[in-house]
Parts: structure tokens; C-alpha cells; sequence
């Protein structure tokens, strides 16, 4: 637990060291609020536009910070050289791994938490009312979509080349809604094989559309918070692939020579 | 190096070289399998685009436009990820002092990297627009002069967005430039049109409006609607004042990465 | 390129760069495929569109995708309000089946569009989709549905007219929703849209019924300078109609005039009646039975205005 422990608070301690995060919250941040300064015609009830665009640019910059610090962490770890005087130490491969998971979990965690402070602060600062219990939903079911991006990230790291990586992990991330609109879609014409070949898919390829929360929190004020039943079930699918995609990681990095 | 390899060293020989080598790390690095990842989701978007079926022209033209523009992205994406690594790469690894030892300016240098950038982001928008292209069927009128301006267009605002990320690179942390330059390239005319709309009215609108046409609006380099529009061909000045209208920006570009990398301690 | 001689030049035209961003205009041009109200409609309502979702490379497929979400508190169903009579009655309506692209067997019923995400009956994914209707906005289809709001679409508007505002429907739609709460901005957004588009005569004609309804105070009331700024309109939008509307277009077959619509006929005849009414209530009778005529013939005889006219002349 200890070695764990360690290489996390390295890969955090590099994660907030480093200006990257700092420098897309800022942007982000900017960018919100430079949308904000538009006159709206000084209109009361327009929250949902605040919500959206929000929301919308903060979950896409913290997805792109788990996707780019998962990816990019053994990579480097090989190309620097760094690995072989890790490994040297009594410290498991499995350890390694889940160090340097829970340390980009950790820095991911970072950024939405100052990403949310600040959603906060601006929804007050505009007098508007916050559905909490279906917000502290949103936020933890951000954190376990992006547990699943990171896993994922990690994995393909592994087996691609770094860009190649990150790419199908992000376009993974941004289609996720428009996979799972064309698989209900094209299954009723397809031969009972292609029906076969997507309900794999389907139960293969992690379904991160099912962890946005973001369209209820938009337009929150209609709609109830989810049971806790649901939110269980939620849990479990992402701890599967989550682990799943430990154990493939963990395959990959033991086939490969140090 | 000989006299006699000296003197074979022109500047352009010397660009042509460094750019050789961003191309070949490029290759080693297997950086092209980038390319191959989009091509193929190009590929399979395409082809389900198909079999979900185009039930009429407006909905051919929107797949096409779509396709066209998602390939402009995407060599945007990769253009701006290759030229803001090089030069932070090679000062982190060190071999930027045996290049720079050479008899090589350092704008000859900047030049180098900057073609090798666009060149990689042209590739990708060729393949993938190709793919685009060939696989959409075509239920309304376009114009074939106006797909060749689209594609040289496209190759003016790669050429762009590689010099663009290259001073990024030499005055700002990597992340914040790619995000930087990100934005400018996909929010850059709406932010203009917002100062502008603010401005609108008051003493500062004329200011404003001069101030914005600073920010390089690479909306005016994206002919893809046009074309999909079915709309005809720039008239020969117009396209002229565009590549004008780059070659100026570029111009500054470069003058401002080797003031900025002239100045900066290796 | 050793020596710097070529950098200050450089830097110096970029310092000019605005006389020339302006002669850059590559993409002003008019008969737009893709802002034709009725290839936005065609597009936006097959398979394919609802599978992307709310991916679109133009801010007019954008809006048209956010403003059926957004009339349905998140909810995505396959696209169905009738966008001609949002912008131009500001009537949130359904659309008939024109335009659809089917792909159930079953009857498609205006009043109950089937959820892009599907119900549990249809839906092969078990777990998965249940997890989704869960998480996501989604209702019922088979439940009669209510249209919300749509002042909350305001600041998306807006945003749509700052970054094309040629974009005619945005400051339409924008002002129907902000006429009421907001007249004075929703006339100041107007003619921010007729200064970026002059030639579009359902700006102006909008612009003039604010105006007019301005012009009537609380207490019965007349604002004199209002009643002229209206009248302008009402005038402006007859002058911009007239150019615009096709020669010989037949209210019977208005599928062979695909740049205009029975919408457009409507604000069209709108407008000259506005125009006529003001010029009878504070310009000349004799002017306004000119008018009437001249108008009538314009559209191959307009019952309103002739009936109007002969009213005006048994007056005396």
C-alpha cells in the first residue's frame, strides 16, 4: 500500500506542479466567462444556458486532462528511462500500475474539484439555484466516467503509440452519445450475426454516455435526482471495466521487455 | 563538416533537411498511426452514413459537409500537436544544441520545422477529405474548381496554424499553447465578433473592430461550405487576397519566432 | 535568411493586415444551401441527423437541434416542431409528417414523436439502455409531452446572431421570445438584424408591430415619434418584400417556389396591410386606397385589401 501510495503522490505532486492544469482551467474559466459577458438582454431565467456551457467545456477539459496525463504516464516512464530504477525496487508491477492510476484519479480529482468550486461560485455569484443532490450526482458520476476514460487511456497506451492513444480514447469520449444513438438505431435491420457482433460491442466497449449527467443538470430543475439503486448499479459497471482494463493493462505491461 | 559541404549547405537545402527530419521522427515515432486511426473511423462513419441511408440530397450535402469538415479538423488537431511539440522536445532531449551548431540560422531552422508541420497536417487532410469525398454520394451540383480551392485554402490555414503553433511554442507552456491555438483556430471569429457586438455602438467600436482583424480568423480559410453550398469558385483576386491575407500573417509569424527564439537561452 | 532585414517589413504589414482582413470575404454569399429553411428541415429530420445528436457544422442546424431539446426540458425526441411557425408566429407547434425519414413500420403521430433514445421494448441493450433513460433526459413518448419556455433559448440566440448575424431566423426567433418581457431590447435586436441584413423584409415587419404596440401607451396614449418609426417599417418591409417575393407565385403549388413559403406569404401580405393601415390612419385616404389597389395587384388580388379599399372609397 505504501509503494502505491508513493508513486500516486508523485504522479500528483508532477499533475499540480505542472502549469498544464492550471493553464486549461484558466482558459476554461475564461472562456466561460467571456460567454457571460454577452448582454442577454438583462433576461431572468436563463440559467440553463449558464449550466450548459459550463458544464458543457468543464467536463470536456477535465476528460482531456484524464485522458492526456492516463495516457502519457508509462510512455514517458520508457521513453526517460525511469522505469528500469522503479522496478528495481521491490515494487510489484500491479503496485506500479495502480500508483500511477490512483495518482492521475487523484489529479483528475483536482481539476474538477477547482472546476466545480468555480461552477459554484459563478451559479451563486449569479443568484441562480444549484439542485445540489443532483449535482453532487453529476460530479460523481464525472469522476467515474473519467476512471474509466484514465483505465482505458492507460491500457491504450500500452499497445499504441501515445498520440494514437489518446486519440481513440478521446474519440471514444466525444462519441460516445452518438454510438449509442446509431446501435439502437441500425440493430433492427441487421442479420442475427451483425445483431450478435453489436450487442458485443455493446457490452465490450465501455458506454460513457450512460455516466452524463450533465443534460439533467442543465435543466435540473425538472428533474429528480437518480435512485440510489441506480446509482449502484452505475458504480459497479464502473468499477467492471474500470478493473477490466487494469487487468488488460497489467497483461500488456508484464508481455512487455524492461 | 568540409568546405566543400559548407558551401552546399544553401538555406534551402538547410530547411529542406530539418524539415526531412521532423518528417522522419514523425515516421519513427510512429505518429502516423494517427492518421490511420481517423482514416479508418472516417472510413466506418462513412460507410454507416450509408447503410443508415441518405434519404435525400440536402441530407447528402450535410454528410459531405460534415466529412469535409471533420477532415480540416482533425489535420488541424494533428498540425497543431506536431508543431507545438518540436521545439519544446528537442530542448527537453537536448539535441536542438547539435542541430543548432550546425552552420543553420535559427529562422532557417523555425522554417524547417514549419513546412515539415504542414506538410504532415496537408497529408492528413488529403487522405482524410479523399475518403470523405469518394465515399459520400453526391445528390447536388458542386463545383469542381471550387474543391481545389477548398483543398488549397485548407493547406493556407495548416501552413498558418503550424507557424502559429511554433511561436506558441517558443513563448508559452506547451499545454497552454495548444490550447491557445486551439481556440483561436475554432473560436477565434466568434470571439472577434463578440468584442466587435460589445463594442457595437459605442466610441470603441471602430477600434474594436481594427483590434479584432489582429486575431487571424481562420473561419475565412475554410471553404467547405462554400463548396458544399454549391456555390462557384473564388474569382482569381480573391483568392489572391487570401493568400495574400495568409502570407502576411505567416510573414509576421516567422519575424515574431525569431525575434522571440533569437532571444531566448538555450 | 541569415540577417533579419525581412522581420520589420514583415511585422510593418502585419500592422496593416486589417485594410485587407476586410476584402477576405470568401464566405458572403447569398442562396445558401445550407441556411434554406427548408433544407435545414429536410436534413435535420432523417436517421442520420438524429444519430449525431447535436453534432452539426453550422449554427443553423445547431439551433434548430437545441431549440427541440430545449422546448422539451433536455428531452431528445426525433425533430418535429414546426420551425416556420416559431420564427414567424412564435407558435410552438408540431409539424405534419412532411420531411420524416421512417424507420418503424408504425404510423408517425405529430403529437407523440417517438425519443431518440428508444423505449425498453425496443431497445436491445438491456441494462445498458436502462441505465441510459435513467441517466438522461427521457420521457414516455407514448405520454403527451409539454413544450417549455423558450425564453430560456434566448441567450443561445443571441450568441447565434454574434457569430453569423446574417442568420435572419436567429433574430426572428430572438425576438419573438423577447417581445414580450422585453420590448424595447427585442426592437433594439431587430434592428441590429436589419442593419446586418437589409434585405430581409420579415425584420422590419417584425420591427414594426413592436413598434407599433410601443406606440400605444398604458393609458391609451400616443407616441407620435413610435406610430412614424412603425409606419417606416411597415413601409421598408413592403419596398424589400416586393423584390424578393417570385413572380407569379401560387398559394395552391408553393412546392414550385422553393425560396419562399406560405409563411413568407403570410408576413408578405402582413406587411403591405400594415403599411396601408398606417397610411389611411395618419397619411392620406387617397394615398391609402393607391396603395391598396397597387398591393392587391401585386399578389394577384388580396381580398383584405380590396375589401379595405372599397370601404375607403364608399367612405366619402
Amino acid at each position: 500500500m505504501n509503494a502505491i501510495r508513493l508513486i500516486a503522490k508523485g504522479v500528483l505532486i508532477e499533475g499540480v506542479r505542472r502549469r498544464e492544469i492550471y493553464a486549461v482551467v484558466l482558459v476554461s474559466v475564461l472562456l466561460i466567462g467571456a460567454v457571460l459577458t454577452v448582454d442577454f438582454f438583462d433576461i431572468e431565467g436563463i440559467e440553463k444556458f449558464y449550466r450548459e456551457v459550463a458544464l458543457l467545456v468543464m467536463s470536456f477539459a477535465t476528460a482531456a486532462t484524464a485522458v492526456v496525463l492516463a495516457a502519457r504516464q508509462l510512455p514517458r516512464e520508457f521513453e526517460n528511462r525511469t522505469i528500469y530504477p522503479m522496478m528495481a525496487r521491490p515494487v510489484s508491477r500491479l503496485q506500479f500500475l495502480l500508483g500511477k492510476l490512483s495518482g492521475v484519479l487523484l489529479a483528475t480529482l483536482f481539476c474538477l474539484a477547482i472546476f466545480m468550486a468555480v461552477y459554484v461560485a459563478g451559479t451563486l455569484w449569479l443568484g441562480h439555484r444549484i439542485p445540489w443532490a443532483l449535482f453532487g450526482q453529476y460530479v460523481f458520476l464525472q469522476l467515474l466516467m473519467m476512471t474509466i476514460v484514465a483505465t482505458m487511456s492507460f491500457w491504450l497506451s500500452m499497445v499504441l503509440n501515445l498520440d494514437a492513444a489518446i486519440s481513440i480514447a478521446a474519440v471514444l469520449y466525444l462519441s460516445a452519445s452518438v454510438l449509442s444513438s446509431l446501435v439502437t438505431y441500425i440493430f433492427p435491420d441487421l442479420t442475427t450475426v451483425g445483431r450478435y457482433l453489436l450487442t458485443a460491442f455493446v457490452y465490450l466497449v465501455p458506454q460513457l454516455q450512460i455516466f452524463d449527467l450533465s443534460a439533467k443538470a442543465t435543466h435540473g430543475t425538472d428533474w429528480p435526482p437518480l435512485s440510489l439503486a441506480t446509482m449502484a448499479m452505475l458504480t459497479a459497471y464502473a468499477a467492471v471495466y474500470s478493473s477490466g482494463f487494469v487487468g488488460l493493462s497489467l497483461l500488456a505491461f508484464r508481455r512487455r521487455s524492461l | 563538416m568540409n568546405a566543400a559541404a559548407r558551401e552546399s549547405a544553401t538555406p534551402l537545402r538547410s530547411v529542406g533537411l530539418v524539415g526531412r527530419g521532423v518528417l522522419l521522427e514523425t515516421v519513427r515515432r510512429r505518429e502516423l498511426y494517427v492518421i490511420l486511426v481517423f482514416a479508418a473511423l472516417f472510413l466506418a462513419g462513412v460507410l454507416v452514413a450509408r447503410a443508415v441511408g441518405i434519404p435525400n440530397p440536402e441530407t447528402g450535402t450535410f454528410v459531405l459537409n460534415l466529412g469535409l469538415t471533420l477532415a480540416l479538423g482533425a489535420a488541424h488537431v494533428l498540425a497543431i500537436l506536431t508543431a507545438a511539440r518540436q521545439i519544446p522536445a528537442e530542448l527537453e532531449n537536448r539535441t536542438i544544441h547539435p542541430v543548432l551548431a550546425k552552420p543553420l540560422s535559427r529562422a532557417e531552422y523555425l522554417l524547417g520545422k514549419w513546412w515539415a508541420c504542414t506538410a504532415t497536417g496537408a497529408s492528413t487532410f488529403f487522405v482524410l477529405a479523399a475518403i470523405a469525398w469518394i465515399a459520400v454520394p453526391k445528390l447536388e451540383d458542386y463545383s469542381p474548381p471550387m474543391l481545389v480551392q477548398t483543398f488549397l485554402a485548407g493547406v493556407l490555414s495548416l501552413a498558418l496554424v503550424a507557424a502559429l503553433s511554433l511561436l506558441g511554442s517558443i513563448l508559452i507552456p506547451h499545454a497552454m499553447n495548444v490550447v491557445l491555438v486551439a481556440l483561436v483556430v475554432w473560436f477565434g471569429h466568434t470571439f472577434g465578433g463578440f468584442v466587435v457586438a460589445r463594442a457595437a455602438g459605442g466610441v470603441f467600436a471602430g477600434f474594436a473592430r481594427w483590434l479584432m482583424a489582429y486575431v487571424p480568423n481562420f473561419n475565412k480559410l475554410n471553404l467547405v461550405a462554400r463548396y458544399t453550398d454549391g456555390i462557384g469558385p473564388l474569382p482569381p483576386g480573391e483568392f489572391l487576397v487570401m493568400t495574400l491575407y495568409v502570407t502576411i500573417c505567416l510573414a509576421a509569424c516567422f519575424a515574431a519566432s525569431a525575434f522571440a527564439f533569437d532571444r531566448r537561452r538555450l | 535568411m541569415n540577417g533579419a532585414y525581412w522581420r520589420i517589413p514583415s511585422l510593418a504589414a502585419f500592422l496593416l493586415l486589417p485594410l485587407l482582413a476586410g476584402r477576405v470575404r470568401p464566405n458572403d454569399y447569398e442562396a445558401s444551401r445550407r441556411d434554406s429553411q427548408t433544407a435545414i428541415e429536410r436534413r435535420n429530420r432523417t436517421a442520420i441527423a438524429a444519430i449525431l445528436g447535436g453534432v452539426r457544422t453550422s449554427m443553423a442546424d445547431m439551433m434548430f437541434v437545441k431549440t427541440e431539446v430545449y422546448m422539451h426540458n433536455g428531452v431528445a425526441y426525433m425533430p418535429h416542431l414546426n420551425m416556420d411557425a416559431l420564427s414567424q408566429r412564435g407558435e410552438v407547434v408540431a409539424d405534419d409528417h412532411d420531411g420524416h425519414d421512417d424507420h418503424d413500420e408504425e404510423a408517425y403521430d405529430p403529437e407523440f414523436p417517438p425519443t431518440v433514445i428508444p423505449t425498453a421494448g425496443k431497445d436491445f441493450r438491456g441494462i445498458v439502455g436502462e441505465l441510459e433513460r435513467r441517466v438522461r433526459p427521457w420521457d414516455d413518448p407514448d405520454r403527451p409531452h409539454i413544450h417549455t419556455s423558450g425564453i430560456e433559448l434566448l441567450p443561445w440566440y443571441r450568441m447565434m446572431t454574434i457569430s453569423d448575424p446574417t442568420n435572419v431566423r436567429a433574430y426572428q426567433i430572438g425576438a419573438w421570445w423577447l417581445k414580450g418581457p422585453k420590448p424595447e431590447e427585442a426592437l433594439g435586436f431587430l434592428k441590429e438584424g436589419i442593419a446586418n441584413n437589409p434585405r430581409a423584409f420579415q425584420l422590419p415587419y417584425l420591427a414594426g408591430q413592436i413598434a407599433a404596440k410601443l406606440a400605444k401607451g398604458e393609458n391609451g396614449e400616443t407616441d407620435s415619434a413610435r406610430t412614424a418609426e412603425a409606419w417606416e417599417f411597415f413601409d421598408a418591409a413592403t419596398a424589400l418584400m416586393m423584390k424578393e417575393r417570385p413572380e407569379g407565385y401560387d398559394r395552391d403549388h408553393p412546392e414550385n417556389f422553393p425560396g419562399w413559403s406560405e409563411y413568407k406569404e403570410e408576413d408578405a401580405r402582413g406587411a403591405v396591410r400594415f403599411a396601408v393601415y398606417f397610411e389611411r390612419d395618419h397619411g392620406s385616404r387617397d394615398a391609402a386606397i393607391e396603395k391598396a389597389v397597387r398591393y392587391s395587384e401585386f399578389f394577384g388580388g388580396d381580398g383584405v385589401l380590396d375589401r379595405l379599399a372599397r370601404r375607403l372609397e364608399n367612405e366619402d
